[in-house]
């Protein structure tokens, strides 16, 4: 009998994490990865913009393209069936249902567009329903959201964490662009979900980068410099060069060469570069000097200062609503991929996650971890339809809290007012709030694996290229070369009179400096696209 | 060794210098800045009041209002020598840099609640400088811009009316039917709901309505999409908000001349106006 292979794929905003499996063995058979997600976006609402934009059809298929792509690079045939996790709209896009309900909030918006939102309970399709590149007839297994926004991702962080089954008050975080929140209090789940914003990914920072090889992703203090952590071509941690962060020397060179800066390793240089006083009051003089000609600028600083804040100000938020001292947390567990790889005690140090916390666990990537689960075993569908139906969770809609509110305009103060944080605390006491707890100078970090992805087989790790490429001409273009030149992605190039848009790196709906930076405002975005559908 | 134990194993006595006076932050009282003495009353009771809006204190304010109402103090005469004198102090504090986001909103909510009180004896609304409708773009949720820019509007004088969040297009038409402002503000955060100003610019178009100025900002709102269609303006920090609406009240501005203008308006240097 030949074998028979299963596949568990994790569709993130920052990217695609596949894996195929032997299920005569369950042994994990190939790993591939994709660097960036196939639609124009820097995060999940401008993907979903996109979408509205060109149209349900026209993303569902730019999404099932790149993940054939995937598939195909995970070299098993005979699949007999493949599992998806993620967030409400990633798999709202992958089997193309309605996402409106998830573009716009209130009563008004859903009336107006005349929006029904769809059921996100678990379902079983067809590889032939959704133009899959496996045997038509293999089951197709997508688990279920929790409620509306809160998805199958935040399923599985509760699900992998184990936190339900355990007698003890635990915090769990997926860091991410968007930052689920499940705080287990006696029993009881109190879920958010912060907007950190794509700083977290190093997204929106000028020299930042998502995890790729040669980027910085972690810092240490050697003496009175700094040490760079470099990701290599394995994706795995090497030593960089020694740098004096106040002027940029290099004071020994690294084995590695430096071409960004990962979210998390922003988040190092803003816990030293607070630590060694280059970072004041949320402000910085100059620049924060790193490995080859890679800095950070104080708008960085300021964009990286209000994602933290937003983690802070939501477990804040969360546990004054769940009426919890942040101290009496038991267990922080932090998932995905930027919460496996940022060193936990600096994310502790700048109140990432609380500063009082206690047993720290660094779960990994849950989302493809719940994905591997369900390919292996299809019967836990079923069960994890049963525990979303059970979870009774009281979800606090961050943007109408009026505790959150308080809380992050304070966060707003020390990072675009330069608020000391001494007046922070003072005005937490006169919101009658909780004190922020003094740090926890021993906690115990359990780390179970070298990756955010655990076993991932036999072969390498493959990075897929999933690039597509989109073109336009513009009339009455110059051709001055100002849209290329300031595309911040390199998304953009010319060859004859058309231009070239690869939609995978560019940054969407939220950045337009292609269009904006346009002297003859001839650069219309949507020519890409709408000429694409042709 | 932490510094509770340091002081503990210090002779006070000794001390001559503060070291940590920064960290500390300014010793100075907020009545005491030159700008605020130039702006409180030296008259009582409206000293007492403006200087509990100038800190805050919303419990007094209110107290200290009504004894005021009860003494037959106009509350006209209180609204503007007392709580309009102590929300332009905080205003001048923040802008200093002094104060910060959450002094606004406490300062601004007890100066709402005791122009109340007064406008409940009054019989009526308190006359304003003029009318502005304030909404959060349809579909969305975030009101923490068009909180602020309540506050401002108020503390410079306006009458803000507040649409609140997810506010559809028509509902923004009723509003300028009603009140016939001379300004609109529309906020949004999310890109997806962005969209939901140039709908709001058709619908009164339609009506045929016309605004002198629609100022958009927040979070995701790009210049260039606010400036591609007509009425509309882009609003850069929600403080500038009432230098906006005095340019078009004062000076007969409209949203072409803002946009031309913006930096002179708002009188500072405004980096996305700056090209």
């Amino acid at each position: 009998m030949t074998a028979e292979y299963a596949i568990a794929i994790d569709i993130g905003t920052s990217g695609i994490r596949a894996q195929s499996y032997d299920l005569t063995n369950d042994k994990t058979i190939s790993t591939a990865i994709t660097l960036r997600h196939p639609l124009p976006g820097a995060n999940v609402v401008d993907h979903l913009h996109f979408a509205l934009e060109v149209g349900r059809n026209k993303a569902n298929e730019l999404l099932i393209d790149a993940i054939n792509k995937v598939i195909g690079s995970l070299e098993v045939d005979n699949v007999k069936r493949l599992s998806v996790c993620g967030n409400p709209i990633q798999l709202s896009l992958f089997n193309n249902i309605e996402i409106r309900d998830l573009a716009f909030w209130g009563e008004n918006a859903l009336k107006e567009h005349d929006i029904t939102p769809p059921s996100r309970k678990s379902k079983i399709l067809k590889a032939s329903q959704l133009g899959l590149d496996i045997p038509g007839e293999a089951d197709i297994l997508i688990p279920p959201a929790i409620k509306h926004e809160i998805g199958a991702d935040a399923l599985a962080m509760l699900y992998k964490s184990d936190a339900l089954n355990k007698d003890e008050d635990s915090l769990i975080i997926d860091f991410g662009t968007n930052a689920e929140m499940a705080l287990i209090v006696e029993g009881e789940i109190y879920t958010a979900s912060a907007a950190a914003g794509p700083a977290i990914e190093g997204q929106t920072i000028e020299k930042g980068r998502l995890a790729s090889p040669n980027t910085i992703c972690d810092i240490e203090k050697e003496d009175n410099y700094w040490r760079m952590k470099v990701l290599n071509d394995d994706l795995m941690v090497v030593d960089g060069d020694l740098i004096n962060p106040r002027t940029g020397d290099t004071i020994q060179k690294g084995d590695i060469e430096a071409k960004g800066i990962t979210g998390t390793g922003v988040i190092a240089a803003f816990s030293l570069g607070i630590e060694d006083d280059i970072i004041k009051e949320g402000k910085v003089n100059d620049r924060i000097y790193l490995q080859d000609d890679i800095y950070l600028t104080q708008n960085d600083i300021s964009n990286i200062g209000k994602a933290l804040g937003a983690f802070r100000a939501a477990e804040l938020t969360l546990c004054e609503s769940s009426e919890i001292y942040l101290d009496e947390i038991d267990s922080v567990y932090m998932a995905g991929a930027s919460g496996f790889y940022v060193d936990a005690i600096k994310s502790m140090k700048i109140g990432q996650i609380p500063t009082s916390s206690d047993e720290i666990y660094q779960i990994g990537n849950t989302s493809l971890a719940m994905a591997h689960d369900i390919a292996i075993n299809p019967d836990l569908l079923d069960e994890l339809q049963g525990i979303a139906d059970d979870i009774e969770s009281n979800h606090i809609m961050l943007a109408t809290s009026e505790i959150f509110e308080k809380i992050y305009s304070l966060e707003l103060s020390i990072y675009e007012e330069n608020m000391p944080f001494w007046m922070y605390k003072e005005w937490l006491g006169k919101y009658g709030f909780q004190d922020i707890p003094p740090l926890n100078e021993n906690p115990k970090i359990h780390k179970l694996f070298d990756r955010d992805i655990a076993n991932e087989g036999e072969k390498p790790i493959q990075t897929v290229d999933i690039s597509n490429t989109m073109n336009a001409s513009f009339d009455n273009c110059i051709y001055c070369m100002k849209c290329v030149d300031n595309c911040p992605e390199n998304a953009l190039s010319l060859s004859g009179d058309g231009f070239h848009l690869r939609s995978d790196l560019c940054s969407g709906l939220g950045c337009l400096r292609c269009m904006t930076n346009c002297s003859e405002k001839a650069f219309k975005y949507n020519k890409f696209y709408n000429k694409g559908s042709e | 060794m932490s510094y509770q134990d340091l002081e503990e194993k210090m002779n006070q006595e000794k001390i001559a210098i503060r070291y940590n006076v920064v960290a500390e932050g300014a010793a100075m009282k907020a009545e005491d800045y030159p700008e605020v003495k130039e702006i409180l009353p030296e008259e009582e009771p409206f000293r007492t009041i403006s200087l509990e809006i100038l800190y805050e204190d919303k419990i007094n304010a209110l107290k200290d209002v009504k004894k005021a109402l009860d003494e037959g103090i106009s509350p006209i005469e209180i609204i503007n020598n007392g709580l309009m004198k102590g929300i332009d102090a905080v205003s001048t504090l923040y802008t200093k840099g002094v104060y910060f986001l959450p002094d606004l909103m406490l300062a601004g909510d007890a100066m709402m609640e005791s122009v109340k009180e007064c406008e409940s004896v009054l019989g009526r609304k308190s006359d304003t400088k003029g009318t502005v409708v304030c909404f959060v773009a349809e579909g969305d949720p975030h009101d923490i811009g068009k909180n602020l820019i309540l506050m401002f509007l108020r503390a410079g004088g306006y009458e803000a009316i507040d649409l609140g969040r997810d506010v559809p297009a028509a509902k923004v038409v009723e509003a300028v039917k009603e009140y016939d402002p001379i300004f609109l503000t529309g906020t949004a955060l999310m890109t997806t709901t962005m969209t939901a100003f140039s709908k709001v610019v058709d619908a009164l178009e339609e009506a045929g309505l016309e605004v002198p100025a629609i100022g958009c900002g927040g979070g995701a709102v790009r210049k260039d999409y606010v400036e591609s269609m007509p009425m509309t303006v882009y609003g850069v920090e929600a403080y500038h908000t009432p230098k906006l609406a005095d340019a078009i009240l004062n000076d007969n501005k409209n949203w072409e001349d803002l946009r031309k203008e913006y930096s002179d308006v708002v009188g500072e240097f405004v980096s996305e106006y700056a090209s």
